[in-house]
């Protein structure tokens, strides 16, 4: 078992166009969507950063394998912040989330149990996508189920339902 | 009864503290509430820091322990070694860029080692359950050192005149194993002053491996034994329908005389043996004889008979067999002349399987008939042996 502090928490609460991407229910939908707040203090994201063709801000955060059972490489989560004079300028899109290509943990089934409509609403609302960031400077991701969110400490469960997507450091 | 709180008082005047006692006195659940107390005291149960189990994929994120209290629990048994305490080898994937691929050995912290560099200048507390079901010498090593807390460091971290420097093995001199936030573990190594073991023994178990003399000399040592309190609790004697509280009070008590006069006071029964989930004390009488009935059928009985093995006519005496004929769900067999001639032995047979549960309450009650009777005959002291430290 491997222990690492963690310093800074985003989440993604369970939302239709997740779903979407995750259990390939819309052709047009394969990345998921983080609003409203400037992440990039939290990826560590500088000016520096590439553009991709559009001039998109473009970059990649390494999340560190996991170790557990079912273990899966390190994987790179590639990451784009909409450039202005777009519509949702300012977004930023975590790209290439659809069904097998997500990340392993978020995949439908191993991450969440069913899809968006499927679910009553206590249940929607206790699914998150998370990536944390620890003391060391990297990241892990997981995803949480309603079992996950009853064990979470009650200061991250706070966290969590203040408002769908953001993140702090903690 | 021998409360939390006097262990813990105990801890932080010895050190090292072990409590000694039959089975059932409630060793682990003590040491759980020890750990409690410690935590709570020294620190909180929780700090504000939290973290990720980066092998655990469900309930991954959760608060890190206070460092102020840090605790481990470890159970030893034959199969734990100084590798799982201390410090082992563990294989590791080469990352030094003159090979690739391949494996290497690679140091690895024990539950001590591992405890003792995180706790620093706060405080850690090992738990070890059952410290003579492993080679408690052979697990320890070296460590057995600096279990005396004058071969430590001095409480402000510096090394003073007695405290005793190891060198780990496995470990390079330039080598350090990362635990880290910035806690590592290096060749050297010296205990922090504020490490505290609270370890249990079963003392009927003492025949699976003697504990070692120069460790037992590091513990202060606290005997528990079941009294009539600790008993009289369990069962819920307080309850409004006390009835057969009483009577399991007076069995475990008139059994525990016999077996300490016949095998000694580490082989008594504590008060565990009672069901701890429903106090009987608080059932109606119907169900409290039946309750108390499974736990003759299932838990006590065989316990005497087992204690009592090889001792057959004795047990007889115990269970009282020949003066309730047939009635307690046991039989003693006894050969006859010609038998015994042809080296025939007596046995106990078991049969309160199939004795119902009215006749065996009609038979336990005999014993507080018994304990009532012979408490002229015996004092207090002498039947019942309070908790004791030495």
């Amino acid at each position: 078992m491997a222990i690492k502090v963690i310093n800074a928490i985003l989440w993604r609460s369970y939302l239709a166009a997740t779903s979407s991407a995750l259990w390939g229910l819309d052709n047009s939908q394969y990345y998921i969507e983080l609003t409203g707040t400037d992440f990039d203090p939290f990826f560590g994201v500088t000016s520096a950063q590439s553009t991709d063709e559009r001039g998109n801000k473009a970059f990649t955060v390494k999340l560190e394998d996991f170790d557990g059972s079912n273990p899966t490489d390190p994987y790179d989560l590639k990451v784009i912040k909409l450039r202005d004079g777009v519509a949702r300028a300012g977004n930023y899109q975590v790209l290439g989330q659809r069904e097998s290509q997500a990340y392993p943990l978020w995949q439908s089934k191993r991450g969440p149990q069913k899809p968006y409509q499927e679910m009553d609403s206590e249940e929607r609302s206790k699914n998150f996508m998370v990536v944390v960031r620890d003391s060391d400077g990297l990241f892990h991701a997981r995803w949480i189920r309603p079992e996950d969110f009853a064990a979470l400490p009650q200061s991250i469960q706070a966290l969590l339902v203040s408002k769908s997507v953001g993140w702090s450091e903690v | 009864m021998i409360e939390p709180i006097q262990i813990l008082e105990a801890l932080e005047t010895h050190t090292n503290v072990l409590l000694y006692g039959p089975p059932g006195t409630g060793k682990s659940y003590l040491m759980k509430e020890v750990q409690n107390l410690f935590q709570h005291k020294y620190g909180g149960s929780e700090s504000n820091q939290y973290v990720i189990d980066t092998t655990a994929e469900r309930k991954s994120l959760t608060s890190q322990p206070a460092k102020g209290a840090l605790a481990r629990w470890v159970t030893f048994h034959q199969g734990y070694s100084y590798e799982d305490f201390i410090i082992g080898l563990r294989p590791a994937s080469r990352t030094d860029g003159s090979t690739t691929g391949g494996l290497s050995l690679e140091p690895k912290e024990g539950a001590l080692l591992d405890l003792a560099a995180r706790t620093g200048s706060g405080r850690g507390l090992l738990l070890i359950d059952e410290i003579n079901r492993g080679n408690a010498s052979r697990i320890f090593g070296e460590f057995i050192t600096l279990m005396e807390a004058d071969k430590r460091l001095a409480p402000d971290g510096s090394i003073g005149k007695s405290t005793v420097t190891v060198t780990l093995p496995y470990i390079g001199t330039s080598q350090k194993i990362d635990l880290g936030d910035g806690v590592t573990i290096s060749q050297q190594f010296n205990m922090p002053r504020n490490i505290y073991t609270l370890a249990s023994m079963n003392s009927v178990d003492k025949s699976v491996a003697p504990l070692d003399a120069a460790i037992r000399r590091r513990f202060h040592i606290i005997n528990l034994r079941p009294t009539s309190e600790d008993l009289a609790r369990a069962a819920g004697v307080n309850g409004a329908k006390s009835e057969v509280a009483e009577v399991a009070v007076s069995l475990l008590i008139s059994l525990n005389r016999a077996i300490g006069l016949h095998l000694g006071p580490e082989y008594m029964l504590g008060q565990y043996y009672l069901p701890t989930n429903t106090a009987l004390g608080s059932l109606d009488q119907q169900d409290a004889e039946k309750l108390l009935a499974e736990v003759w059928r299932h838990k006590l009985l065989p316990q005497v008979l087992e204690l009592l093995h090889a001792r057959p006519t004795v047990c007889a005496s115990v269970l009282r067999i020949p003066e309730v004929a047939g009635k307690s769900g046991v039989e003693l067999i006894e050969p006859s002349d010609g038998e015994a001639d042809s080296g025939a032995s007596p046995f106990i047979l078991n049969v309160a399987s199939s004795t119902d549960d009215a006749s065996i309450y009609k038979y336990l009650k005999t014993f507080k008939f018994d304990q009532q009777s012979s408490e002229s005959a015996t004092t207090e002291s002498t039947l019942n042996v309070g908790s004791s430290s030495n």
